[in-house]
């Protein structure tokens, strides 16, 4: 853990930076909005990177071959959240998605040349994960 | 323009009920904390401390009262003294409401804990420059907060107890609910839930299946219910304005393992 300082500017600024993980033990209560990383795009999901939901609750990616998905490469989902993954077929199209043994209900990849298929799922108390269903732009 | 809302009074006499000429009396604002105190709704400073000789034996000084003095629970240190200003005797007293007071008939104050200055609501429990800081209570911003990482706070999935066939979906105990059906639900309420925010619900049934399920009465347009033994129906639903949930996807049915 790098030991930077915690608060960027000094005490009195306005604005104010936390540089750094903050926990709350009470309530965290914002006046204005609470942004966060919400679309992560992976350009292609080739298993360098995993999917990981802590950089954002949508997940995008782009399939070159026929892909599966394995649990070890979906990370920090978050039970009783909705995830939003969106799924694009490359410029040949016809690649199949498969899942994780533990999601059910996942839809088929629309095979099209470029098409698009859009899906929201949520993970139970038992890390199931289930398809919400679909997400029409 | 505020104005001292207290009169202090005060006669003195020596022994043989003449006048003291030779009194003093010392005032002094206890008890307001690091910053100097100030007149409530001014920019007047108070005055801390003042040494007057008795005319006469008789005094009358206005001063202003504890009630006008921010910050609040401030008392005075009034004390007698001599010819020669040594202190023959003090009290403490406070003066919480508008008035003339006497000093030789008033009761003295009798102070709690000492003063502590309000802290904000948020203790940093780490020295400033440690990476992973802890906030020892409700933290208050009032602009923005841009969160590169997550925003972890309460459990995020609410396992709803069936309650003897009438659940209660409680949006205060997390954004998703998961219901497991072990018997027909004869009704249900839905509870502390925001509108405008998405609300996934897992509805499963056990092993035995076939159970059915009444949703809460604002619930509109609920999809039909997997019977299937393992039978999973998932969907998410939204409070509007009006206090009526209505799903914002198609259900789908599932069986899990």
């Amino acid at each position: 853990m790098s030991l930077t300082p915690l608060m960027k500017n000094p005490p009195q600024f306005n604005p104010q930076a936390v540089d750094g993980p903050l926990d709350t033990l009470g309530n965290f209560t914002s006046d204005g909005p609470i942004e966060g990383g919400w679309i992560n795009v992976v350009s292609v999901f080739d298993f360098a990177a995993p999917l990981d939901f802590r950089l954002g609750r949508a997940q995008s990616f782009v399939m070159q071959a026929n892909t599966s998905i394995s649990s070890a490469y979906i990370l920090n989902m978050l039970e009783g959240l909705p995830y939003v993954i969106t799924v694009h077929q490359d410029s040949v199209g016809g690649h199949v998605l498969s899942y994780p043994s533990n999601w059910f209900g996942m839809p088929a990849v629309s095979p099209g040349p470029l098409s698009t298929t859009k899906f929201m799922i949520v993970q139970d108390e038992d890390g199931n994960v289930y398809n919400m269903g679909a997400v029409t732009n | 323009m505020a104005s001292p809302g207290v009169t202090l009074t005060a006669t003195l006499q020596d022994t043989s009920g003449d006048d003291d000429f030779g009194a003093w009396i010392r005032i002094t604002l206890c008890n307001y904390g690091a910053a100097l105190p100030r007149v409530i709704g001014t920019s007047m400073l108070v005055k801390i401390k003042q040494r007057l000789a008795l005319a006469e034996g008789i005094l009358s000084i206005p001063l202003w009262g504890n009630y006008q003095i921010n910050p609040t629970g401030t008392y005075y240190d009034i004390a007698l003294l001599d010819e020669k200003q040594n202190v023959v005797q003090s009290g403490l007293y406070q003066f919480m409401n508008p008035g003339t007071y006497d000093l030789s008939n008033l009761g003295p104050y009798s102070p709690g804990p000492p003063y502590i200055p309000p802290v904000g609501d948020a203790v940093l429990l780490f020295p400033p420059g440690q990476a992973l800081q802890t906030v020892d209570g409700p933290l208050t911003v009032q602009g923005n907060v841009v969160v590169t990482g997550t925003v972890n706070g309460a459990p995020t999935l609410y396992v709803v107890p069936i309650n003897s066939g009438t659940p209660v979906f409680d949006g205060s105990q997390g954004q998703g609910m998961s219901l497991t059906l072990s018997q027909n639900v004869t009704s249900s309420t839905a509870i502390n839930f925001p509108n405008g925010v998405l609300i996934p619900v897992i509805l499963k049934q056990n092993a035995t299946g076939g159970y059915t399920m009444t949703w809460p009465t604002n619930w509109k347009s609920m999809p039909a219910v997997n019977l299937a033994p393992n039978g999973v129906t998932s969907f998410a639903v939204m409070l509007d304005e009006t206090g009526a949930f209505y799903p914002v996807s198609s259900a789908v049915w599932s069986v899990h393992t």
